[in-house]
């Protein structure tokens, strides 16, 4: 799921793990955790949702599975590759199936508690994944609606108050999931906030993401949008119930609406509180010479490989891109280089030579066309040229209105320059960007875009941005529009097969059709004040600092 | 006590005869040093946008060209060398980012922030000046219909409505828009002036005379009226070319000024904030430009108050 966090595309939600985390710093200060203090979060705007139904913006997923609310399963608060193993959260194992994945049963631990003291019963739990079918609350990830048996059907606890018969349960501790299809992924998909307990008597609705009832260990003492969230410590989550939450401040306070320039300045300084503050998204790219040039300040800096790919899409309903030969083209003609000095330099991506990200297949990053990294001009013009666009064309290409939106634009455009490429810069508020690209009338021939995956499975990569099928006319997440029966057959047959060898080839065969061109695979680039501890970029959600670890001293 | 001796100038000051008040305000605005100093400025400028092509030719850089070597990948692109990568190649240094040459984009930059502004003040001088006129010299409901329409304009926040107004109009011609955007909001300003020079004037004895003369009212208007409203709008729309230009820097600033990638000076301030802890240099030479470009203009308008009207407290 893609949603514009701080610059451009970030997309959304999970991505697996890749390589290594690239541990910039901090691993040196990873001392035995202390309890206590306050920890203060900066970040520039609201979360858009705090309800766990509706959250699906991947640093605020890990926010609120970390701190105020319990999955299912989730994943161990460890850096790089580790980090991706699916464990055991309020359930006693991650998941048990009698039948190769259609039926799932998991058994609640005992002595879960609510933050009013109140047992957690599979009762919650299922009521919290039934809110997630109300239309009222639509912006949480649909694989509950898509995999649950009957899912087409339940319209939500609200108007359908019979319940979801697809999922029993047979007793307070018991929890049984039916899929429409056998799925052994479902273990990863239960990581979802989706999957936390909401108590039905204390269910607001669409209020419900001013108060969040807590079964974490945190819960909400105020929160004034836009301005301030003030976590305190869930008396009732016990430590002894919990393999994965370290839950060490005891007070968690967010600084909402700074802009982020003042908040690198703030964690640079590295004065007061501002030393036990984090920053919640990147750092602008105009502060990496600052950082990365003062050794004080490289220590407190963490960028961790993330499953994300940031991609331009290439609108194929359109001329010149109906032509997969001058989409090839793009491929050569595309400054990578320069688009990603503009995005913060080399430390915030590798190059991209196709579109999974490496972790999803086993770390072997591909590379179709072998372009270098400032692209090969001489050969885009021979495509061109064997396209019948020797000379030249124009195209509009959509971005974000900031700064840094305008300068990766700028990037892109000087390189298609050399080609004879003409591109128009249409620079949309970042509110409305992914409304705008997303309308399938609307959108420019070529656009920014960027995804990271669910749950570490190519399943939650390529079909969401490739399978033609998935196109929608409005808030559409196929931005290249190519529907070409062909590939989404063979896409769906990977799936099935779920081998990463077979995925890599249909990475390759996209790459070969063209419909996108890959830029960099993300790397999260924060930082942090110097007394804050067990602070590394968790490589599921996008590289973000895994708050299930992070502490003061 | 003797009678103070008669200076010999008392007795030999020349006849004040023979000169237009143009020509005496010409006089007194070519030894005002403050008026000639805000003319150089202005002139360089405007010579320097004007070759900007050649001038971008002598160090061979056009405005839009990266320079990757000169800029550090592995910092986001800031500028390596001193001083934003100043050197006999690259004057000014180079953009953060990009490595664009600052010196070949502050020339262009002035293109834009010139044309943007003069024009925009020719539009709300036109405008305003015909609109005073008409309200002025007509008086009655349309005085009033007018008087309303200005008060009504100047009520507006403008800046919120231009951000508003141009982040609505269909994405055409940007630089267009800038010019006819802030002249919409800028003619009342002018309008009032001239409808109450308009008021004074139009029952003076030349004007009461060309009326009993038969003149039509809009020959009157144009060759009685106006001629007699030049000086004050000469002033005022001096005086609103820096105030434009300052807007456009400020529309600039907030991400609708011109499309990238074309420069202007705000656009180029608008970049360097980011970047003024690590290359202030970058900053430094928009904002020069931005400063000389407003205090001249601002001197000249002065100079020319002072000059059309000595009898103000100027001098």
């Amino acid at each position: 799921m893609r949603r514009p966090v701080r610059t451009c595309f970030a997309l959304a939600l999970s991505l697996a793990v890749a390589g290594g985390l690239s541990a910039c710093g901090s691993g040196d200060d990873a001392p035995a955790a202390k309890a206590g203090g306050t920890l203060t979060v900066l970040y520039t705007q609201d979360f858009a949702h705090l309800d766990p139904q509706r959250n699906y913006v991947m640093f605020a997923m890990d926010f609120g599975t970390r701190l105020l609310y319990r999955t299912l399963t989730t994943y161990a608060a460890k850096p790089g590759q580790a980090g991706t193993e699916v464990v055991p959260d309020m359930a006693t194992d991650t998941g048990m199936t009698s039948d190769n994945g259609k039926t799932w049963t998991f058994h609640l631990k005992p002595g879960l508690k609510f933050e009013d003291g109140s047992p957690i019963t599979s009762a919650d739990v299922k009521y919290g994944v039934e809110r997630s079918f109300a239309p009222d609350l639509p912006e949480g990830p649909g694989y509950a609606r898509t995999m649950l048996e009957d899912g087409d059907k339940y319209k939500g606890p609200y108007k359908d108050k019979g319940g979801l018969d697809s999922i029993e349960t047979p007793d307070d501790q018991t929890i049984v999931f039916h899929l429409k299809e056998p799925s052994m992924d479902w273990p990863k998909i239960t990581t979802l906030p989706t999957f936390a307990p909401v108590p039905k008597a204390k269910d607001t609705g669409v209020n419900y993401d001013k108060r969040p009832f807590s079964s974490g260990p945190y819960k909400v003492e105020s929160y004034d949008r836009g301005q301030k969230l003030s976590l305190v410590r869930n008396t009732h989550w016990s430590k002894a119930s919990d393999g994965v939450r370290q839950a060490n401040p005891d007070k968690i306070v967010v600084e909402e609406g700074l802009a982020q320039p003042s908040i690198d300045q703030r964690l640079i300084a590295d004065q007061g509180k501002d030393q036990r503050a984090v920053t919640l998204y990147s750092v602008a790219p105009a502060s990496m010479p600052r950082i990365l040039t003062r050794p004080d300040v490289k220590k407190r800096f963490v960028s961790a490989t993330s499953l994300c790919t940031r991609f331009l899409g290439l609108n194929t309903t359109k001329p010149p891109f109906d032509d997969p030969k001058v989409r090839q083209a793009m491929q050569y003609a595309i400054d990578k280089e320069a688009y990603r000095t503009a995005h913060g330099g080399s430390g915030v991506g590798e190059l991209a030579g196709s579109y999974l990200p490496p972790a999803m297949t086993g770390g072997q990053a591909q590379d179709v066309f072998h372009a270098p990294p400032t692209g090969d001009p001489v050969k885009a013009k021979q495509l061109l040229a064997a396209a019948g666009k020797d000379g030249g064309f124009s195209i509009d290409l959509t971005t974000t209105s900031t700064e840094q939106g305008k300068a990766e634009a700028e990037a892109v455009q000087q390189g298609l320059a050399r080609v004879g490429v003409k591109v128009r810069i249409n620079s949309v508020a970042k509110s409305v960007y992914y409304d705008t690209i997303g309308d399938i009338k609307k959108e420019d021939e070529m656009v920014f875009y960027g995804w990271c995956a669910d749950y570490p499975s190519a399943s939650s990569f390529i079909p969401p941005i490739f399978n033609g099928r998935n196109i929608t006319p409005k808030g559409n997440t196929v931005v290249s529009q190519m529907d070409d029966k062909a590939i989404n057959d063979k896409i769906e047959a990977a799936v099935k097969a779920n081998d990463p060898a077979q995925w890599q080839a249909v990475d390759r065969e996209l790459m070969q059709l063209s419909p996108m061109v890959p830029l960099i695979h993300d790397k999260l680039p924060l930082l942090h004040g110097s007394k804050v501890t067990g602070a590394f970029g968790h490589p599921i959600w996008e590289g973000e600092f895994d708050f299930a670890t992070i502490g003061v001293k | 006590m003797s009678a103070p001796p008669l200076t010999e100038a008392a007795g030999s000051v020349p006849a004040p005869a023979g000169r237009s008040p143009w020509r005496l305000a010409g006089g007194r605005l070519r030894r005002d040093p403050a008026a000639l100093a805000g003319l150089a400025i202005i002139a360089l400028f405007v010579l320097m946008a004007l070759a900007a092509p050649l001038l971008t030719a002598l160090n061979g850089h056009g405005p839009n060209e990266f320079h990757p070597e000169k800029i550090d990948k592995a910092l986001a692109g800031a500028p390596k060398g001193a001083f934003g990568g100043i050197d006999g190649d690259f004057w000014l240094g180079v953009e953060p980012g990009s490595g664009r040459d600052v010196f070949s984009r502050m020339v262009y930059g002035a293109r834009v922030s010139l044309l943007i502004s003069v024009a925009a003040t020719v539009v709300s001088t036109a405008v305003g000046t015909v609109l005073g006129l008409v309200a002025g010299f007509a008086g009655g409901r349309v005085d009033a219909f007018i008087s309303r329409v200005m008060d009504l304009v100047l009520s507006f926040p403008h800046l919120i409505f231009m951000i508003a107004l141009v982040s609505v109009l269909p994405d055409a011609n940007r630089k267009l828009e800038l010019v006819f955007v802030m002249g919409f909001f800028g003619w009342p300003y002018i309008g009032r002036i001239v409808r109450g020079q308009t008021l004074s004037v139009r029952n003076r004895e030349f004007v009461e005379a060309a009326r009993a003369s038969g003149m039509l009212r809009m020959r009157i208007v144009f060759r009685e009226v106006l001629p007699n409203l030049l000086a004050p709008v000469l002033v005022f729309a001096t005086l609103t070319v820096p105030i434009n230009i300052g807007t456009e820097a400020a529309l600039s600033f907030l991400g609708i000024g011109v499309r990238p990638p074309d420069s202007s000076w705000g656009q180029m301030m608008a970049k360097a904030i980011d970047w003024y802890q690590v290359d202030p240099t970058f900053f430094v030479v928009p904002g020069v430009c931005l400063l000389l470009t407003v205090l001249a203009f601002t001197l000249l308008g002065d100079a020319f108050r002072d000059a059309l009207d000595p009898r103000g407290g100027g001098r």
